[in-house]
């Protein structure tokens, strides 16, 4: 099954996305739109597109062809300066945290803060704030990134996404390397800190657990395109063939051949 | 005819770099006119390349000195000639020794440093990350280590130059027996300001191509830890090459507007 949203304005809107890297394509007219407010997941197994997809919307990487748009406006070749505007409205987690490991925790809880002239007393009491939103001590902001466990790290990250109360954010991989446990509380963390910004969602993952408990929407992605879009618990009922497999984790179906690949 | 495929495809992956390089080398000067600048990190390069440096160029201009002491003095005792032997030893550290080796120690200890700490930044998505939080990787990773490597490298060959001719004075007054006022005297006399300050023109261009190459290779390393590996080698070799070459360079320039 295969449905566009309608149902609110589209905050992030890519249409026909085309990337190939040499020979290898790896987004084939992509389609996506993601309504404000809400918390869209794309699934999808390893290497079919998902971090392509999210970096070309992060303008990391530019698409061959297609647009993308954000709020209404495309966001292609847009000089550094507008980028840079485009981008404080974003935050970011990513699948291994990214924490500058020459900075304190706090400082980068506070990067964007301290760039934006913030001064550094304010920056470090925001900072301590939006660690125990993601449930931190203060006394672990003096701490050296190298100094925390995996799961400290995402919290962190997390914290630095949110730390510019961010209209949009992205989680790439949220839940990957981390034990079941962890993986929920990082789940709730996403959830509470996206309800009470009120922000827009974009997360991929080929954790299902995850999906189905960060998103509003699922959507999946094979072979550089979306294949199937709809409600988070319409999911698991789905009657696509490539959906149910990838939900249910078998090795038998149409997905087998790709795998091979 | 079959070796001109990969003789064709060499040649063309070389431009390919050589375009790259100097595509990034504009993009990074371009950066250095234009706000914002982070004078926090900027100091912190500062003291890394020069407060940090100072005891390894040091000791390389110490001992650099002691030996030209005793092999010009060797080779000039041949001709009788060994009152020359503190003006060649501060010309050839201030005009050429002083600035290669520290510029090739540098290299080795700042351009390896540089190359692994971009290149573990841009391998564990850190670059990324300051893109998405509205900073410009080559103003806040670059900018700040062009400008350290450029200012820095100069003041270290200035105290290396000074290092280098005391190494010369202790071994030309304690070992050779000279005259500790007439040698202090032969090398005043003889230096002049154009040989320091070649050499501290020197000194900034090796800095330049020590910070240009850390950079460049840590910012294009791709390939996790392997990668990092070889941008750090990359870096080092190829910042000794360019530092001899350059040093060629700007020596025939210098010796056309001497001469």
């Amino acid at each position: 099954m295969t449905e566009t949203m309608t149902d609110a304005w589209p905050k992030i809107s890519l249409k026909d996305v085309h990337k190939s890297f040499g020979p290898k394509v790896v987004l084939d007219g992509l389609d996506l739109d993601i309504a404000e407010g809400r918390s869209m997941v794309v699934i999808g197994g390893s290497g079919v597109g998902k971090s392509v997809m999210l970096k070309c919307i992060l303008g990391l990487l530019t698409p061959d062809s297609g647009s993308v748009e954000i709020d209404g406006v495309s966001v292609l070749g847009l000089p550094s300066g507008e980028r840079d505007r485009v981008n404080r409205k974003i935050g970011m987690l990513f699948q291994g945290a990214a924490l500058f490991d020459s900075l304190p925790v706090w400082e980068n809880v506070a990067f964007r803060l301290l760039s934006d002239g913030t001064g550094r007393d304010e920056a470090r009491e925001i900072a301590v704030r939006k660690l125990a939103q993601v449930g931190l001590r203060p006394n672990v902001g003096h701490l050296s990134p190298a100094d925390l466990s995996g799961g400290m790290r995402k919290r962190v990250g997390l914290a630095r996404a949110i730390a510019g109360d961010p209209e949009i954010i992205f989680f790439d991989e949220p839940t990957t390397g981390l034990d079941p446990i962890m993986s929920d509380v990082i789940n709730e963390l996403i959830v509470s800190c996206v309800k009470e910004l009120g922000a827009t969602a974009l997360s991929i993952t080929h954790d299902m657990a995850s999906a189905q408990k960060i998103g509003d929407r699922i959507a999946m992605i094979y072979n550089g395109r979306i294949i199937w879009n709809g409600p988070a618990d319409e999911v698991a009922g789905s009657d696509n063939e490539l959906v149910e497999q990838f939900v249910n984790g078998r090795t038998d179906g149409p997905i087998q051949m790709a795998l091979r690949a | 005819m079959n070796f001109l495929q990969p003789t064709g495809r060499v040649f063309i992956a070389f431009l390919g770099s050589v375009g790259r390089l100097t595509m990034f080398t504009g993009v990074a000067l371009s950066h250095v006119v234009r706000p914002p600048w982070y004078p926090r990190i900027i100091l912190r390069q500062m003291i890394e390349i020069g407060y940090f440096s100072l005891p390894v160029v040091g000791l390389t201009a110490v001992f650099a000195g002691m030996v030209l002491a005793l092999q010009s003095f060797t080779g000039f005792a041949r001709f009788n000639a060994e009152g020359a032997v503190a003006n060649v030893v501060v010309l050839s550290i201030t005009r050429e020794l002083g600035p290669v080796l520290a510029g090739l120690m540098v290299s080795g200890r700042i351009g390896a440093s540089m190359a692994a700490e971009i290149g573990t930044m841009r391998v564990t998505e850190q670059v990324d990350a300051l893109t998405t939080l509205s900073t410009n990787p080559f103003k806040y990773l670059v900018v700040p280590r062009f400008i350290a490597g450029v200012t820095m490298l100069p003041v270290l060959v200035l105290i290396a130059d000074i290092i280098g001719v005391m190494g010369g004075y202790l071994i030309g007054v304690y070992e050779l027996g000279f005259n500790a006022a007439n040698y202090l005297q032969n090398t005043w006399d003889f230096l002049t300001a154009f040989d320091v300050i070649s050499g501290l023109v020197k000194a900034a261009v090796f800095g330049f191509i020590i910070t240009l190459m850390g950079c460049y290779h840590g910012y294009y390393s791709q390939g996790g830890a392997q990668g990092v590996g070889k941008a750090t080698t990359n870096a080092v070799v190829s910042a000794s090459i360019l530092i001899l070459c350059f040093d060629y360079i700007l020596t025939a320039i210098f010796f056309a507007a001497d001469g």
